[in-house]
This record gives structure tokens, C-alpha cells and sequence, in this order.
């Protein structure tokens, strides 16, 4: 017999701190959890569900750090909507979990708590930003987790961590109490150990929200696995992700996966993404220039951290965001500035508006010709602690594999694949047209049941 | 490394006055070598034709979404002043910044008094 929802949760404190090392938790909310339980909980579909959530969601009567000092003392006086949908399906979200400072970075080491470990070694990074939502569904202490995405967020450190990490098209799932880091990227993400469960929360929190204008209206589809239908998906693999940087080990799986799939009659087609090498630049100029527009909001003067000044206004917002900010934020910060200012826009914001329409185009092409795109989720395994924190471009080319389907907006999701032979779990990535995130789920089912490594 | 000065520590610090943050030397010339490293990076763009291409702002064609212009609530003035800035002087640091109706903030006018 399964123990119920309210021991569970009450369980959920002793099991946090057996796993304290990981680092994986920024504020345990089960008391709150435990205090709002009706009974046995509401009935819907994530009852009996332990959820965690990327400490850049909002829940209410609890501290949203987004892992920065500049936050300290911020009690959200609100619930985000993505939130309080799984609330409304019978979850309880037993944790806020950390990330990197605003959920710029690659690996959850430039957080204000410290670094969040990977639970198959916690010498390695568990890949960012949403690093402790990651951890807390590997470790087993949640069912599943929400993070964010904006250019891999969630699919890398799914992938680090061994998980499905979905991240949705853009506009599926409200963003209303989510904390915004660059709003034509950012996407609310599921992480599970399975594709079930990372259907289930998808459709739980996706759908259009009045409280989010940029929220699809597209109607939400209920997954229900149809091997027919799975085999009927033709795949797309494109020769600009075999990449000259990618580990010997996660190429050869990507190469025995397409192996497989054509023994079972798939339709495997090569494709072309000719600007997928042009990503990164496109990426990291038009982030950091929406980042730098978001962020102006935290001055220190209606909510958060404000540096005890004397003297003038100026002097306090100068203060309290130098002494708030981490360096990879203020790093950011100032690179969009730049790109942003007079003189310098032309060259850098407007080109790489015009090189996010080539890889846009890149995808529609493909998917003219292809259900699904299957490559690799990251070009390398989990890398240590301290060896990219100190270099900025090296961190950022980690993102290789994820930043293209960022910027065409499209859906797309890491899929576990064993592990390596040093232990550390390898993933793949699909990604499908707008909306279609239900072909996913049929593929991925598909590969869950029928594939072993 | 070897990197090329797109951007001099100078103009740096113009950025960070713009983006009102405040750096030392130490950092000025940190943020400087990394900040060119990555602009060289993004160059790459320079070698693409993408004059005749249009800028894509927003990946999915949005219009512009309104709604009927009536009242609704809004957080109440008490939940939005409990989240007011830590700043109280030295001896009472759990003070907030409000006087229970404002905002405090620094004088912003000059007077000759």
C-alpha cells in the first residue's frame, strides 16, 4: 500500500536532510503543504504527488530568492499560475529548489546558497539553471519538479541528472509569478523520472491564462500512448549535430538509438540546420539585452535587498544592485546593456533578431519534411565543480545542442539513456513542431518500453 | 589569452554607470576580458547575409490582446509595504522601509534651507 499524501510530506524533512549535501533545496515549504492538506488532499490528477518547484516560481506566504541577495527578505504575496494549477490537481509542493542566480547559468553553481551537486557524483555539476529541481527528482525526494527554460535550462541538467525534462513551446504554460530573465525565451519545464508523469504535470499546467497575454491559446491535447501512432513518426536527424566537441560516449548512444530505430521500420531522415552553429552568438546577444531590461526593475526601493546608503538615490540603486547582483548577473547585465546601446545596436541586437528568423526557418524546413528532430541533449557529460565558473564563453558553448530550439520557440525534451561507463546518465533530445509536444511523449513512450541501452 | 579589445576598460565602466552598477579595478578589468571574449565569439554573426532578412522579435505571431477597462482588486496596500526593503538604521535592522502608508526612500529634492 502506498503511504498517504499527508506522511509523505511529513516524511519529506528527515529525507531533505539525509540528502543535505546536494544542496538541492532553498526553502522546504512541507509545513506549509502539510497545514493547507484537506484531508487525503484534493482528488485530480497529481493527487498523491510530491512536487518541488525552481525557487524563481512564486508560491504564496513563501520567500522567492531566485538565489540572489537581492531578493533577501521578499515573502511572494502571491501564487505563480503554473503553480497553483498543480496545487488545484491535488499536488503539494514540498520544496523551493535552487538555481542559478536568476537562472543565468549552465551548471547551479553561481547561486547566493552555493552550489548544488549531482546526486551519481557530487564532484560534478547536476547542469543549470534549474540544477536543485533537477536533483530533488533524481535523489527521489519529489515525484517531479517544475524549473524554467530559456535556452536548455531545464533539458541539460535533465539530461545531467538522468531525467525526462520537457521544456514546452513558447507560450504554452503561463509564466504569471514567474520571475522574468528574458520573456521572448523563457518557458515554465517539467522534470520526472518518467514520460507518464511528465505528460500528466505538462498538462496540468499548460493551456492559456488571462493573467499572461503571451499565453497560447492552442488547446492542450491529453497524451495517451498509441504504438501505431509511435511508429508512423518519421525522424529527423541533422549532420550539424554531430559535432566535432561531442563525447565519444554520447555519440555512439545518439548512433545506436537511430540504429534501433530504423531496425523497427522508422522513417529516418537526414536533415539539414545549416545556422545551428550561429546559435550561441544569436543567443547570448538577445538574452543578456532582455535580461538587462528585466532586471532594471530590482532597485531597492519597493521590495527586496536596498544597501544601507547615506546620501542619494542614485547612490542607492548603484549600491544595492552591486552589492545584490552575483558577477554572472552583472556580467549579463552589462553585456546586454552594450548590445543595446546607441551606436552598437544595429550590429549586434537587430543582427541576431535577423539570425533567430534563419534558424527559425531552419526548423520549419525540417519540419516540413519530419515529425521529430532526435540529437544529442549536450555535447558533453557532467563536468566537475569549478572548472567552466571562472570562464564565461566556455560555460555558454555548453549550451550548444538547446539554444537552437530556444530560439525558434519549439518544444522539445531530454530522454534518459543510460549511463556511461564511468556511471554518469547520458541523454537525447526530441523536439517537435509548434505544439506538438504530444508526438514527443509518443516517441518517447515508445523508446521507454521498447529500447534498452 | 589572446583576446581582441572590442571594448576598453573605459568604455566598461560607461556600461556599468548606465546599468548602475558600481566596479573596482579588479573587477572592471575582469568583466572587460570576458566580456571581449564573448563579444569575438558572437563576430561569427557578422559573416551571415542577413540584410533582406526580417528581425524576428517574437516567435509566434501575437497580437496585441486587451481586455474591457473595469476595475479589479489589486494586493492589498498592507501585503505590498510588508515586502519592503530591510533598511532600518543600525539599531533596528528588521525594519522596513515604510511608514505603514509609503515607501521611504532617500530626499530626492534639494532644498536652500
Amino acid at each position: 500500500m502506498t503511504p498517504r499524501l499527508s506522511e509523505r510530506i511529513e516524511a519529506f524533512p528527515a529525507a531533505l536532510k539525509e540528502q543535505s549535501e546536494l544542496n538541492a533545496v532553498i526553502t522546504d515549504t512541507s509545513s506549509q503543504a502539510l497545514a493547507h492538506l484537506d484531508g487525503d488532499g484534493t482528488q485530480g490528477p497529481l493527487s498523491d504527488c510530491l512536487l518541488a518547484i525552481k525557487d524563481n516560481l512564486n508560491l504564496v506566504d513563501s520567500p522567492t530568492t531566485c538565489a540572489s541577495w537581492t531578493l533577501a527578505g521578499y515573502i511572494s504575496p502571491y501564487t505563480a499560475t503554473p503553480v497553483q494549477r498543480l496545487l488545484d490537481a491535488g499536488a503539494a509542493i514540498v520544496a523551493k529548489t535552487n538555481l542559478d542566480e536568476f537562472a543565468m547559468g549552465s551548471s547551479t553553481e553561481y547561486s547566493c546558497f552555493g552550489p548544488t551537486r549531482n546526486p551519481y557524483n557530487p564532484d560534478l555539476v547536476p547542469g543549470g539553471s534549474s540544477g536543485g529541481s533537477a536533483v530533488a527528482v533524481a535523489a527521489e525526494l519529489v515525484d517531479a519538479a517544475l524549473g524554467s527554460d530559456t535556452g536548455g535550462s531545464v533539458r541539460q541538467p535533465a539530461a545531467f541528472c538522468g531525467l525526462f525534462g520537457l521544456k514546452p513551446t513558447y507560450g504554452r504554460v503561463s509564466r504569471y509569478g514567474l520571475v522574468a530573465f528574458a520573456s521572448s525565451f523563457d518557458q515554465v519545464s517539467v522534470f520526472a523520472r518518467d514520460i507518464d508523469l511528465t505528460a500528466r504535470v505538462f498538462e496540468v499546467i499548460a493551456g492559456h491564462d488571462p493573467l499572461d497575454s503571451t499565453s497560447a491559446a492552442e488547446p492542450v491535447t491529453s497524451f495517451s500512448y498509441d504504438e501505431e501512432h509511435a511508429r508512423s513518426l518519421t525522424i529527423g536527424i541533422a549532420r550539424e549535430y554531430e559535432h566535432e566537441g561531442l563525447d565519444e560516449e554520447i555519440g555512439s548512444r545518439y548512433r545506436n538509438l537511430i540504429k534501433f530505430l530504423k531496425s523497427e521500420d522508422f522513417t529516418v531522415k537526414e536533415v539539414s540546420l545549416p545556422h545551428t552553429d550561429y546559435g550561441i552568438a544569436a543567443y547570448y546577444i538577445l538574452t543578456t539585452a532582455e535580461a538587462s531590461s528585466n532586471l532594471a526593475r530590482y532597485d531597492g526601493i519597493r521590495y527586496g535587498m536596498r544597501a544601507r546608503v547615506e546620501g542619494d538615490l542614485e547612490g542607492l540603486y548603484t549600491d544595492t544592485r552591486s552589492s545584490g547582483f552575483g558577477p554572472e548577473v552583472q556580467r549579463r547585465i552589462m553585456l546586454g546593456t552594450y548590445v543595446l546601446s546607441a551606436g552598437y545596436m544595429d550590429r549586434y541586437y537587430i543582427c541576431a533578431q535577423r539570425v533567430r528568423r534563419l534558424i527559425q526557418r531552419d526548423f520549419l524546413h525540417a519540419f516540413k519534411e519530419v515529425d521529430l528532430l532526435l540529437t544529442p541533449t549536450t555535447p558533453t557529460l557532467p563536468f566537475p565543480i569549478g572548472t567552466k565558473v571562472d570562464d564565461p564563453l566556455t560555460m555558454y558553448l555548453s549550451d550548444v545542442f538547446t539554444v537552437p530550439m530556444s530560439l525558434a520557440g519549439v518544444p522539445a525534451m531530454n530522454i534518459p539513456m543510460g549511463q556511461s561507463r564511468g556511471g554518469l546518465p547520458i541523454g537525447l533530445q526530441l523536439t517537435a513542431n509548434y505544439f506538438r509536444e504530444e508526438t514527443i511523449f509518443q516517441l518517447s513512450r515508445f523508446i521507454e518500453q521498447r529500447y534498452s541501452v | 589569452m589572446a583576446t581582441k579589445q572590442t571594448v576598453s576598460a573605459d568604455e566598461i565602466q560607461k556600461i556599468a554607470r548606465l546599468a548602475k552598477l558600481h566596479l573596482n579595478e579588479e573587477q572592471r578589468d575582469l568583466y572587460a576580458q570576458q566580456i571581449n571574449a564573448i563579444l569575438e565569439h558572437v563576430q561569427k554573426l557578422q559573416t551571415l547575409d542577413v540584410a533582406e532578412v526580417e528581425p524576428l522579435s517574437h516567435v509566434l505571431d501575437l497580437v496585441n490582446v486587451t481586455r474591457k477597462d473595469k476595475p479589479a482588486k489589486s494586493l492589498p496596500r498592507d501585503k505590498v509595504l510588508a515586502n519592503a526593503p530591510l533598511a532600518g538604521p543600525a539599531d533596528d535592522p528588521e525594519k522596513r522601509a515604510t511608514d505603514g502608508e509609503f515607501f521611504l526612500v532617500p530626499k530626492v529634492i534639494k532644498t536652500d534651507q
